[in-house]
């Protein structure tokens, strides 16, 4: 298993696929490496945890399977943000910046 | 939501498929990673390793995956499914034994509710029936229908009600169709011009009847019903417009009702409508301003948020304002109304059909209580058989709960079998069941698949699931133990007591609620064979009946009077008739003349009511009643000769108590008459002229040269029940031109249909008897079966010590015989306490029915004992070699 740098708090892997596709579909293998690039490497997705949370969420009708001809050529599944999903990224997205706006000011006076 | 069941069901269904692109998109991504780590992607190479380890558990991935699918449930339910089809496969005779009797319970059930809800719960077939209520009219105890001007007077008023309606089917219920074919009485409904309006009816052609026909002087108008225009008119466009003559007025058909419309009277359904105002000129007398008659059926809306009892208080007060001047009044206390839900129409077929028919499901209900009695021995029975496997599977970690649920899946896939050979028995035989309940009533109650019946199906199904399903379930599983299931013990033991106890139990209250089913069956057979056999006073057989519908129109007493002079000569000169007569208000012909009789010179009594029976010379001859005393009417008692009267022995008891009868002299009416008296000729042996459940009547009869009267049927006794019907219609064609001519049958015709509902009850409640009988067999049969199974290897050591075959079979048979014992003594106390419930539905039962009972128990008894000879025969005869070796 490769060292991890953060854990993924519960619940935030959902807003995370769900951003990760916002203007684009992409496969599971993709949106794990895209995550890990954006967060330039300080979250690492559990891969194991990734494709049961893909399936969930295309079962709740948030996003919807396409399968395409990958970059390297190859058949893949790709997932597209459905409106609901698009909606509930939205959401979701607002709920985590309250959160951790809220977060950091219980936070803010021990760090100092 | 929709989406997510869309998915689910999509998983479900193609679960393959998606078990393919799950692992193709697995495959993809591990390629990707170790194409990126490098190294070789295969899953030998560095790379693919790599890859492996970092993703983790590949196996468990795909299993999350499955389950994020949210299908779980249903699979499991779904193997339970499959797993219980095997099951069930494997004892096939079991399973269509099980799915057979539960159908033939269920069917039973659904078929009679499905005429229950036809006849007693349907709603009327109006809009709004719910507001719909019927008025009654009482004063002194004595409840009547309403007089015209009452009606009147109502409608010109503002009350309680949202409209207010009438119709009447009285004092005459059929009026003589003329043109376009022969004459022929037609049922008629005599209605309000609102009628239709207020009921929310449309005609399916032309139009209803309107406020405009039902005033004096309106051309005379009729809506027909679909039936009539299709049976007189073969659905002739062309009938709206075209004249009809009713009772020698002259109407003109201006619509059809819709096909489903019967009125608001359920298994009447009336051919003609005609509006209120049409009444004087079919009758011969004019109802619409009589204030003493009260033919009247009142019907209103009640307006929204009225309470019924409200609108009857209100009603009541008006009543008390208009009543004196628009009804007769006696004076018997102040008019009330009552007012009571019609959302069900008028309740005649409700009152006459709702007890026969609540016994039906009653006993119904006992079948498939048997049924699922039956079915939860046999698994029971079975399940000691089990035992064994339960204990497996406890021990390999299933919980009681997952054992349970599979025990019930199985009882629930019998019972959906037996659902859905019962829908089928329901549909099939419903119709046959309509059909014969409805007899020669007008039960135009199409049946088919409906709500409420596969609701009724569905609920008796899970009821039966249950019942018959929990109870062996939760006795199976709490008697298995993992531990004895490895031991040899846990095979073959008999000890699974629970099992055994629970399943003998069942056996004994099975045959004593089948013993209280046989019982009531033979009982109800019993009733009809004694109204058959008994003693009617008049002999029916080879005689025939011709009615003639009243008719009260003057050209309709004329040809009358044609029927008394040369329509009888002619048809006592027909060959093989050996005598023929006419009367007024004969036996079974549904017609009855009542009137009060004084004797001359008596002090005490007063006048008492009797029946007046108008017969023509021959009549009591050609009957077959018998004079016990004085003679019978002749030719000689003209009309200039002296008046006299027969007398049935009941009227001469009531009349003149024990003393003789014979030359006395009586009149009718309140006071002794001496210039219309009578004398009395002679006394008759009783008759029911009622019917065969009828009390006998004070009857006196009159000739009819010397009191005329119209006819209502002619009678003819033939050598060897000749069938004269198109003689007989020819003669009256053309001697009578113009008399409505009605049924021709026989007497005995004329008994069955009157016995129709006892016949009904009894052929239906051995329909049950012998299903009930056949469930017993089965179940006795099943119980010997598994138990000698379970003592097999007991029985192998018998019979290699030497017992033999006779002795072994009756080891076999003796808890059986026990078994059946103790459920007929049980079951008789139920039969004794059945017999009272249904007393009323008996005849010719006093107390208890020695005969019925003793029937039953021996046709039980046999039943019993013959089916678990058979398998207990067979295993007594079992080579004891080859069972000792198989241990």
């Amino acid at each position: 298993m490769p060292p991890q740098k953060l854990e993924l708090p519960q619940g935030t892997l959902e807003l995370l696929i769900l951003q990760t596709i916002e203007y684009e579909p992409r496969h599971g293998w993709g949106i794990s490496e895209r995550i890990n690039q954006r967060s330039d490497g300080a979250l690492q997705v559990q891969q194991g945890s990734l494709y049961p949370a893909l399936h969930r969420m295309e079962r709740r009708n948030l996003i919807s399977p396409d399968w395409r001809v990958s970059e390297n050529g190859r058949k893949a599944k790709y997932y597209k943000l459905t409106a609901r999903g698009r909606k509930e990224l939205r959401q979701q997205a607002e709920a985590w910046q309250k959160l951790t706006q809220a977060v950091a000011m219980i936070l803010a006076p021990e760090v100092r | 939501m929709l989406g997510e069941i869309r998915y689910r069901l999509r998983a479900l269904l193609r679960k393959d498929q998606l078990d393919r692109e799950l692992e193709e998109e697995l495959r993809y991504h591990l390629e990707r990673e170790a194409e990126k780590i490098g190294g070789g992607s295969d899953e030998g190479d560095d790379g693919g390793r790599a890859a492996r380890l970092r993703f983790g558990a590949v196996e468990s991935v795909k299993e999350e995956c499955r389950e994020a699918r949210g299908t779980a449930m249903i699979e499991s339910i779904a193997a339970d499914v499959r797993y219980g089809v095997r099951g069930l496969k494997k004892s096939p005779v079991f399973t269509l034994a099980a799915i057979a009797s539960l159908g033939v319970g269920i069917g039973a059930n659904t078929t009679v509710f499905s005429l229950l809800d036809r006849v007693v719960f349907r709603p009327l077939p109006v809009e709004r029936p719910h507001e719909l209520v019927i008025l009654s009219l009482s004063q002194g105890g004595m409840t009547s229908g309403f007089t015209y001007p009452f009606y009147q007077e109502m409608q010109s008023r503002q009350t309680a009600l949202n409209g207010v309606m009438a119709s009447a089917d009285y004092p005459v219920k059929n009026l003589i169709v003329r043109g376009g074919g022969e004459a022929e009485a037609a049922t008629t409904r005599m209605v309000s011009g609102n009628y239709f309006e207020l009921l929310g009816v449309r005609a399916a052609r032309g139009r209803v009847i309107g406020q405009a026909d039902d005033r004096a002087g309106a051309a005379g108008v009729a809506v027909i019903s679909d039936r009539f225009w299709e049976r007189r008119f073969q659905r002739n466009p062309d009938v709206l417009g075209a004249p009809l003559t009713l009772n020698q007025a002259q109407v003109t058909i201006v619509g059809v009702a819709p096909s489903e419309f019967f009125g608001e009277k359920p298994g009447s359904v009336p051919d003609v409508w005609v509006p209120l105002a049409l009444q004087p000129r079919v009758m011969p007398s004019d109802l619409l301003s009589a204030r003493f008659m009260t033919w009247l059926t009142l019907m209103g809306r009640l307006r929204p948020g009225v309470p019924a009892d409200a609108a009857a208080a209100s009603l009541t007060s008006m009543a008390a304002e208009i009543g004196s001047h628009t009804i007769q009044v006696k004076d018997a206390g102040p008019l009330t109304i009552g007012v009571e839900s019609g959302a069900r129409g008028l309740g005649d077929l409700r009152r006459e059909f709702g007890k026969p028919l609540a016994l039906l499901m009653a006993m119904a209900g006992l079948v498939l209580v048997i049924a699922c009695f039956n079915l939860a021995m046999l698994l029971l029975a079975r399940g000691g058989a089990r035992v064994h496997e339960l204990g497996v599977r406890l021990a390999f970690g299933a919980g009681r709960g997952r054992l349970v649920r599979q025990m019930l899946t199985e009882s629930a896939l019998l019972c959906a079998g037996g659902g859905a050979v019962g829908v089928m028995l329901a549909v099939w035989g419903g119709d046959a069941l309509v059909g014969y309940a409805a007899g020669e009533r007008e039960i135009s109650l199409a049946l088919a698949l409906d709500f409420n019946m596969l609701a009724f199906t569905a609920a008796i199904t899970i009821g039966a699931t249950l019942m018959f399903g929990l109870v062996p379930a939760l006795i199976a599983s709490g008697g298995a133990d993992p531990a004895r299931s490895y031991s040899r013990e846990g095979r073959t033991i008999t000890g699974q007591r629970g099992l055994a106890g629970g399943a003998q139990t069942l056996m004994v209250m099975q045959i004593a609620v089948s013993l209280i089913v046989v019982c009531g069956a033979a009982l109800l057979a019993g009733s009809l064979w004694r109204l058959r056999q008994q003693d009617f006073g008049i002999r029916p057989a080879g005689l025939t009946m011709v009615k003639i519908p009243m008719e009260l129109t003057p050209a309709a007493r004329k040809a009358q009077e044609l029927v008394r002079g040369p329509v009888i000569e002619r048809i006592r000169a027909l060959p093989g008739v050996e005598r023929a007569a006419v009367s007024c208000c004969g036996p079974f012909d549904d017609t009855a003349h009542t009137s009060k009789v004084v004797v001359e010179g008596a002090s005490a009594g007063g006048p008492a009511p009797v029946f007046v029976v108008h017969v023509s010379d021959g009549y009591i001859e050609t009957t077959g009643m018998s004079v016990l005393s004085g003679r019978a009417f002749t030719r000689q008692d003209r009309k200039e000769a002296p008046a006299v009267a027969m007398l049935s022995e009941y009227a001469a008891g009531q009349l003149f108590g024990g003393g003789p009868a014979l030359g006395r002299r009586i009149s009718f009416g309140d006071n002794f008459d001496p210039k219309n008296a009578m004398e009395v000729a002679g006394v008759l042996k009783d008759a029911r002229f009622g019917g065969p459940r009828d009390d006998y009547r004070a009857l006196v009869f009159v000739p009819i040269a010397q009191q005329p009267s119209p006819v209502t049927s002619i009678s003819i006794r033939t050598a060897g029940g000749l069938d004269l019907n198109r003689e007989i219609r020819g003669i009256l064609r053309q001697t009578a031109p113009g008399l409505g001519i009605g049924e021709v049958t026989t007497y005995s015709k004329v008994i069955e249909k009157k016995l129709h509902n006892e016949r009904l009850l009894s052929v239906v409640s051995a329909v049950f008897a012998f299903q009930v009988l056949a469930l017993a067999g089965a179940g006795l049969f099943g119980l010997v079966w598994f138990s000698a199974a379970s003592r097999e290897r007991e029985l192998g050591v018998r019979a290699a010590l030497g017992a033999r075959p006779a002795e072994l079979t009756g080891l076999l048979l003796k808890r059986a015989t026990g078994l059946l014992a103790l459920g007929i003594l049980i079951g008789a106390a139920g039969s004794m306490a059945l017999t009272k419930v249904i007393r009323s539905f008996l005849f010719g039962v006093t107390g208890a029915d020695p005969a019925a009972f003793v029937a039953a128990t021996v046709v039980l008894s046999v039943v019993g004992l013959t089916a678990a000879c058979v398998p207990a025969w067979r295993s007594a005869r079992a080579d004891p070699l080859k069972t000792l070796r198989a241990e």
